[in-house]
């Protein structure tokens, strides 16, 4: 079954609530990137199984990136994967929060040769 | 004087040679491109002919402009919000507060998109978090928003 709002991407959520979510759904423990998936795409049971891998495949290629910018980190099993205790502060931050738009720019670097 | 003038017509008569050259320039040019268009134009028609279908140029997304919300506006939301909360009421059970647009709609006058954009512009700011999709909606989904921890209608 198609999702009705399969425009929705991953990228439309920034890191920060991404975070969030996952201590929503783990407490500052361990997630799968399916669960993950599951929270932020709304899938539920009658979504095609392939619908679902490919939800979990998204999750699991961002939290790659953010694993390398030190915000999450991988757990024991397989497809785990737990919030870095300073990205908890980094999610809960008020002030100058990223948001989605901005955290998507790309930084302009200024040659001066 | 009359040497003067002499020399000024010499000049004027060089420069409406070095137009003349130049028109004939423009003129090739021109004559040129027409053609090299009228070759281009041809292939396009053979290639039509054939069945190919040309790549059209996609247009380019529009950039989205953050749309203006006035204070009272936001207050409204935030009041909204602070309401929902207090019903204990998730829209997504384990995400205390969390609320879809439609929800604030009973809590607060504005009509719908108000309520989304300023949902949006708070959004922005950090003040409010998108959890996800709401799951098990017949239709489009819509997104369930909770507020972020240090909250503006908790002070």
């Amino acid at each position: 079954m198609k999702r009705a709002s399969s425009d929705l991407q991953i990228r439309s959520f920034s890191d920060r609530e991404i975070i969030s979510a996952m201590g929503d759904l783990g407490g500052g423990t361990e997630v799968l990137a399916s669960d993950l998936a599951t929270r932020i795409f709304g899938l539920n049971g009658n979504d095609d199984e392939k619908v679902h891998r490919h939800a979990a495949r998204c999750v699991t290629s961002r939290l790659s990136w953010m694993k390398r910018y030190g915000l999450v980190e991988k757990g024991d099993d397989k497809g785990t994967w737990w919030p870095r205790s300073g990205a908890s502060s980094f999610a809960t931050r008020r002030s100058g929060a990223p948001s989605p738009q901005r955290s998507r720019t790309r930084l302009k670097v200024r040659s001066w040769s | 004087m009359r040497n003067m003038n002499g020399d000024m017509e010499g000049v004027i008569e060089s420069l409406r040679r070095l137009k003349w050259a130049a028109e004939n320039r423009v003129s090739e040019a021109q004559a040129l491109l027409d053609q090299a268009k009228a070759e281009r134009d041809h292939i396009v028609r053979m290639l039509r002919v054939a069945g190919v279908q040309e790549e059209q140029p996609k247009a380019k997304p529009k950039k989205e402009k953050p749309a203006k919300v006035n204070e009272e506006t936001r207050a409204s939301v935030l009041n909204a919000i602070r309401l929902w909360t207090e019903l204990g009421n998730p829209a997504i059970p384990g995400v205390p507060g969390s609320f879809t647009t439609m929800d604030l709609e009973e809590y607060t006058p504005l009509h719908s998109s108000s309520i989304r954009n300023a949902v949006k512009n708070l959004r922005d700011e950090g003040i409010v978090r998108a959890v996800g999709l709401k799951a098990g909606m017949p239709r489009r989904a819509p997104m369930v928003y909770a507020l972020g921890e240090g909250n503006e209608t908790s002070e």
